[in-house]
Parts: C-alpha cells; structure tokens; sequence
C-alpha cells in the first residue's frame, strides 16, 4: 500500500491540521489583500503570521499522515503554493480591473 | 372539515395559480426566454420544499427507526431527497441561463417553443419519476425495472426511459443556447456556456450503461457524480455568476469574463483529476492515490483566490448593488463554499484519512455545506434577481417593503444548514472513530457507531437545525412570491454600461 493511514490517536490531530491549513490560508491571503489596499504594515505583520501558523499546520499534517517520499513534495507544493497565490491573485485583480476608474467614473448614479 | 370543503379549498387554490400563471403569461417586464425560466424557477422551488420536506422525515427516521416503516422507507426518502436537490438545481441553473440568453445575445431565442416543450416533457416526466419512486418502493431488480422504475445507482436513480429524456431535454437546451447566440452574437460568456453544455449533456450518458464489474460501473459513476458536480456544474454557475455580477454590482464585462476564464483554468488544473479522489477504494490501481490526493490539495486553491477578489472588490467597490436579497446570496455563496467545499472537503479527502471517513456522517456533513454553499446561494440569488425584474425592475435596496422575510428566511436556512453540517460532523467523526478505526468496518462496529450516544445526540440536533432549516425555505418561498409588490421606487442604477462592453 502506498499510504499508511493515521494512527488512532493523531485522528483529531488529522482533522484539526487540515483545517486550520485552509483556513490560515485564507486568513493569510484576507490579511495580504487588505494589507495591499490600505498599505498598511499591521496587516502585512498579521499575513506573514498567519503564514508561519499555515507552515505549522503543514507540518503537523504531514507528521500524523506519515508523509514520506512523494507526499512531502505535495506538503512543499502546498505551503510554497500558499505563499505565492494571493500575489499572483492579486496581480491579477489589478491587471484586470486596470482600466476601471476611468469606466466607474462613467457609470452609476443612484448607489445605496 | 368536510369533503365539500376540502373541495372548495383545492378549487380555490387551482384558480389562484391560474390566476397567477395567467399574470405570468401577461407581464410586460418579462421577454419570452424569461417567461419560460420563470417556470423552471417556480418548479425548482416547489423540489426545494420537496428535498427539506423529505430530508426531514429521513432524519426522523434516525431517531425513529420504526417512523413510516414499510411506509416510505428510509432508502426511499433519502433517495427523493437527494433527486429532488439535484433536480432544483439543474432546473434553477437552466432557468437561469433562458433568464439572460436573449438579452446576452441580443435577439429572441431560437426555437423557443421547442425549449417551452422540453419544459413541460421534464417536468411529467420528473413527477412520474417520483409518483413511481413513492409508489414501487420494494421489488427485484431485473432489466424491466431498470428500464421503468429505477436503475439503481446512487444519486442517479431515475429509470434509462428518464435518463434518455434528461439527455434529451438537455440537448434542446443546447440547441436553444447555440442556435441563439449563433444568430445573435457571442461573447465570452456564451462560449464558454456553449462548450460546457456539450459536457453537460455528454457526461451524463456515463451513468446510462451497465457493467458486471462493480469496479468499472463505479469507475464511469463517478464521472457523472464527480464531473457533473465538480466541473461542469461549476462552470456553468461560473457563466451564470459572471452574468449577475455585471446586473448586480455593475462589474465590467471584461473583468468577468477574465476571470470566468481564470475559473475554468483552475477548475482544469484541480477538479477534474479531483476525481482521482473517488477512486481510492473502488478497486482501482494505486496510482489514483497520488493523482486524486494531488489534485484534490489543489482544489482549494481557487477558492482562496475567490477571497483575494472579495476583499479587493469591496474594498476598492464597497459593494455598491442594486439588489440586497441578491447580494446577501452572493456573499453566502462564497462564505458557504469556501467551508463547505474548501475546508470541510480538505479535511479527509487525502486517502491516509479518508480510508475512515469515506461514506460516514462526514460525507454527508461536506455534502451538505458544499451543495448549499456552491450551488443552492447562487440559484436563490438568481431568483431575487429575477423578480425584481419581473415585478418592473423595483427597488430592491435598503428599506424594503417586508424586508425583515428575506432577512429571516436567510438567517434561518444558512443557520439551519450550517447547524446540521456541525451535528453532522460530530456523527461523522463519532462514526469514523468508533466505526472505521477501532471497530474496523466490522458489522459489529457499524451498530456500535450508530447506538453510540454521541451518534445519537447529533442526529437530534441535526433534526433541530433541519427544522430551522424548513422553516426558513418556507419563509423563502413566500418571500418570492410576495417581494416588491406594492414597491414603485425604481431600481438603483448600478454600471449601466457593464452588459454592453
């Protein structure tokens, strides 16, 4: 078999770490976004952190999955990936919207 | 009260909905393609009330195991559930898009009648389906039965006569869409749209044959279960989201169709070898392990970007909308995807825990959140959005008329599914414990599981929160009927020149 499966007693450990890595993600790339609008270290500060909690979870994760060989290169993939995509979003965003102030500025009229 | 009565309360009750149909039929605001989703809207709501109604007596029958034994059984029940979700969603998302098509295009729908007629033959033949469902409940399985009363695969248990008359049904739908945006003019949205229906319509067949080996029967299942779900489905919504995006908050043509573009890429590069993720314990080769916990990491990923777009639109935007149902829709279709989905699915979809948690409460747990998060906000949005235009393009702001039901109904159905997705985690991970690793899939540790009192207190709440859960649909459903009457406030103007870019 190519997995060992998680031993009993990391079940909770399992659940919890998988979690918390999507969701320090996502408080990661909320922080950096709103960090890159407002231009404001603070939020940079709490990104960075969310990131070394995501790294921490990562870790924990592949330690109670008994990650070797091929599925440590898909825990590097992950936190390597998560660090990178919400510039690479937000490049985008900024790309794609580039032009917008000149047509807002066109459009609108009775906002609530 | 007497028969008599009842007589005259259903003799009532037909001449309001013909009453009701007729004002349909009459309504200036509304174009012919828009006529026709409004009937696929009403439909999808009256299988919305089905799928709670039915899942409320499946979840009585965990707590009592006799209620309606030998009446409406327990298989049964789960099995309307389930269809009648599947069913109101495909019905909102093809209303949906004959709700835009002509305006999208810029001229009438190409072969309408033939559209309105499908609608019909779908709607029989979906309520012959259930009559038979409900009727023929217990039986041998032999090619007769497969053919006219259920074919008996899971999620897709509508007899082939019906299969057949879904790939039909879907394939008019596919000539309504192409034939009009051919005859009109095609845009980013439109081809993409154009292409997913072929998928649409082609992936379904995979769950139309049958094979000996379960192995590969389940193998083909999936693509309809899994691609149907994950890729198809996700695009078309994508279409339909880029659409009320530029109706709603008055982004530009050209930001959403980039990004629609993005979408599919992303949905290329993670969710279709996602798949890769049902393929752990059905006999196939090993190597499914590596692709589908692979893939299946990935499939977060287009999530997470959702957020950085969130937080940039409204900050830089500040969600200046001109519809606040539709908009309230929106943000919980990207809170209840991102959980459902993202988080609840990351959570044991690699095979080292998945090996325990595959087909307990937990699947049920990531499944409910993921279908209400992904797919049930973006239809109710899309109902909001359509009657507002229905009732004359009103006012849909701040300080509505009756505002306080939208409100309740979506606090109730959010709190509710959110409330039942909790309860059924506990069970799941009571069931994967107790069950799975302990137990070791034995037949003693299923019953285990399911006596232990902790399985036990979770379908109770999960009861409680269904309950929330019904009201809050009814409220919705009366909500739809009963919004923007009386209102003579125009609309707010949002970004009247995005559709047009």
């Amino acid at each position: 078999m190519l997995v060992e499966p998680v031993a009993l007693s990391d079940f909770f450990l399992s659940f919890f770490s998988a979690a918390m890595i999507i969701l320090t993600a996502v408080v990661y790339t909320a922080l950096y976004t709103w960090a890159k609008i407002k231009t404001h270290t603070g939020f940079y500060l709490g990104a960075w952190l969310a990131y070394a909690t995501l790294l921490i979870c990562v870790g924990i994760f592949s330690v109670v999955n008994h990650f070797t060989g091929y599925w440590l290169l898909l825990s590097l993939t992950m936190a390597v990936g998560y660090a990178f995509m919400p510039q690479f979003i937000w490049r985008l965003c900024v790309a794609t919207h580039a032009d917008e102030s000149e047509h807002s500025h066109q459009s609108g009229g009775h906002h609530d | 009260m007497t028969l008599q009565a009842y007589q005259e309360k259903a003799a009532v009750c037909v001449a309001g909905c013909k009453q009701r149909y007729a004002a349909l039929q009459a309504n200036p605001y509304l174009s012919g393609g828009q006529k026709l989703a409004v009937h696929y809207f009403t439909v999808a709501m009256v299988l919305f009330m089905a799928q709670l109604l039915f899942g409320l007596l499946a979840g009585l029958q965990f707590i009592f195991p006799s209620f309606l034994y030998e009446i409406l059984d327990f298989n049964v029940n789960r099995m309307v559930h389930i269809n009648a979700m599947v069913v109101w969603m495909l019905y909102g998302f093809i209303g949906s898009v004959y709700w835009f098509l002509e305006e999208e295009s810029g001229v009438p729908i190409v072969g309408l009648k033939w559209g309105q007629l499908a609608f019909w033959v779908l709607t029989g033949a979906v309520s012959i389906v259930v009559l038979v469902y409900l009727l023929i409940q217990i039986g041998s399985g032999d090619d007769t039965s497969l053919w006219l009363i259920n074919e008996g695969r899971e999620y897709i248990e509508a007899p082939r006569w019906a299969d057949i008359g879904i790939v039909v049904v879907i394939l008019i739908f596919f000539y309504n869409v192409a034939a009009t945006f051919s005859a009109g003019k095609w845009s980013g949205i439109a081809g993409v749209l154009t292409l997913d229906l072929v998928a649409l319509a082609g992936l379904y067949t995979a769950g139309m044959f049958y094979v000996t080996n379960i192995s590969i029967d389940q193998y083909w299942w999936w693509w309809v279960i899994h691609l149907w779900v994950e890729a198809t489905w996700e695009v078309l919504v994508g279409c339909i989201m880029a659409w009320s995006l530029m109706k709603l908050l008055g982004v530009r043509r050209q930001v959403v169709q980039t990004w629609l573009y993005i979408e599919v890429a992303l949905m290329f590069g993670s969710g279709i070898l996602g798949l890769g993720h049902h393929y752990f314990w059905i006999g196939t080769p090993e190597y499914w392990f590596t692709i589908g916990g692979f893939f299946s990491a990935l499939e977060p990923i287009p999530l997470v970007a959702m957020v950085v777009h969130s937080i940039y639109d409204s900050g830089v935007h500040r969600f200046k909308n001109s519809n606040h149902p539709a908009l309230a829709w929106v943000i919980a279709h990207a809170f209840g995807n991102f959980l459902g989905a993202g988080v609840w699915g990351f959570m044991h979809t690699l095979p080292q825990i998945n090996l325990y948690t595959h087909g307990t409460q937990w699947s049920a747990s990531h499944g409910h959140l993921a279908f209400f998060g992904a797919y049930a906000t973006i239809n109710i949005a899309f109902f909001y959005l359509a009657v507002q235009q229905a009732r004359g393009n009103v006012w849909m702001g701040s300080e509505l008329i009756n505002g306080w039901r939208w409100k309740t109904a979506a606090i109730l159905l959010n709190l509710g599914v959110l409330g039942m997705t909790v309860a059924l985690l506990i069970a799941g991970y009571e069931q994967s414990f107790i069950e799975r690793a302990v137990e070791g899939s034995t037949w003693a540790g299923y019953f285990a599981a399911q006596n232990h009192p902790w399985f036990m207190q979770a379908m109770i709440w999960r009861m409680v929160f269904g309950l929330m859960t019904a009201v809050g649909g009814g409220l919705l459903f009366w909500d739809l009927l009963e919004i923007g009457k009386g209102e003579d406030r125009p609309a707010a103007v949002i970004g009247d020149a995005a559709t047009a870019e």
